[in-house]
């Protein structure tokens, strides 16, 4: 192998894509070198045969994205769960939001909420809490930032229990 | 204003400009960029995993994995580079876990089958097309990543270092012995 071999080997992939121009002269190398006329033909084989992905693929993933993108307040439920198992899609990104946005959640058990009661207007089981203490619990719930001193050892236990194995434990 | 629905554009939008358009919270913007890189991803993880159905779960993982931590992309990467890399340490990530279920064996799981009804004028070249692949299929992973990366996706030495973690030199030289070793048995 030649210094010619060597670089249009370098470039053959490309060249067998279609990626490089006839003028790069790995055309002219082929015709006389008959090694790396064995590469390219290896080479095209292997680019012909390549996957492509499934059908509807796109869709699932954009199924399982849903909500990502738009601002929390625009976001259903539903919309945070993983279209394939139902799990919920954690840490999505607060896009849209801002540090001192604030947003109307649900509260749950053992929330130590930022704001102290309900806003005009709000169920009594909604109130107000800074973004950046809430996030979402493994079974796409919202959640905001626990009352830790508060709890009692058992309920610390259950909380625990509840974050890393949804409570089914 | 969308990226994606701008009048003005009279090319196609740049994965950055996207990535740009996504961290604004576009929705389309991420559209595109699964429309775009689906294939990449999804060669990627077969590469890795070498089922069809994994590399799927694998794809979409590694396309909401990127997503969720897009805030955090500063572009120091190209995106499907980056994105490439999440795909490849998801696909690992499955291969443990899928070791430790026991579920299959590797050693199981032979050359790709081809879904491609070909013509009988062309059973030749597509039996020597599945040879091919299923002799990719069957390299070491970083000479079959490297190959696979390389081939199917036309990235560069570089590229393929960051996204199989090694250095720049050591994807060459796992590209050309992978190569070899596959002209060797194609012969």
């Amino acid at each position: 192998m030649n210094d010619a071999c060597s670089r249009v080997r370098v470039i053959l992939p490309d060249h067998v894509a279609g990626l490089h121009e006839a003028e790069d002269g790995v055309e002219a190398h082929l015709e006389v070198c008959s090694a790396c006329r064995a590469e390219a033909e290896l080479l095209a084989l292997l680019y012909e045969g390549r996957t492509t992905a499934p059908d509807g693929l796109a869709e699932r993933i954009e199924a399982a994205l849903a909500g990502v993108g738009r601002p929390r307040a625009e976001r259903a439920d539903a919309d945070v769960r993983d279209s394939r198992g139902g799990a919920a899609v954690p840490g999505f990104p607060w896009w849209g939001l801002t540090a001192a946005a604030v947003s109307a959640v649900a509260l749950g058990w053992g929330i130590d909420p930022p704001s102290p009661g309900p806003s005009d207007g709000l169920p009594a089981f909604v109130v107000e809490g800074e973004v950046g203490t809430l996030w979402f619990t493994d079974d796409g719930e919202v959640a905001g930032v626990p009352a830790w001193e508060s709890l009692s050892d058992a309920e610390l236990e259950m909380l625990l229990d509840e974050l890393e194995n949804g409570g089914a434990a | 204003m969308s990226v994606t629905t701008t009048k003005a554009h009279a090319r196609p939008p740049s994965d950055q400009e996207l990535v740009d358009a996504g961290q604004r919270g576009d929705p389309k913007a991420l559209r595109v960029l699964v429309e775009r890189h689906q294939d990449a991803v999804f060669r990627t993880a077969m590469a890795l995993v070498r089922d069809e159905t994994l590399a799927a779960d694998v794809t979409q993982d590694a396309f909401l994995k990127a997503f969720r931590a897009l805030e955090s992309f500063r572009g120091d990467a190209a995106f499907r580079t980056w994105l490439l890399s999440i795909a490849r340490n998801e696909a690992r990530g499955a291969l443990r876990t899928r070791a430790r279920r026991r579920e299959e064996s590797l050693d199981g799981v032979g050359p790709l089958a081809s879904d491609r009804g070909s013509p009988e004028e062309d059973a030749l070249r597509a039996r020597e097309v599945d040879r091919a692949r299923g002799f990719l299929a069957a390299l070491p992973e970083k000479q079959r990543m490297a190959v696979a990366l390389r081939v199917d996706e036309g990235l560069s030495f570089r590229e393929i270092g960051a996204i199989i973690d090694c250095s720049e030199g050591s994807a060459r030289v796992n590209y050309f012995h992978g190569i070899r070793k596959l002209r060797e048995r194609m012969s």
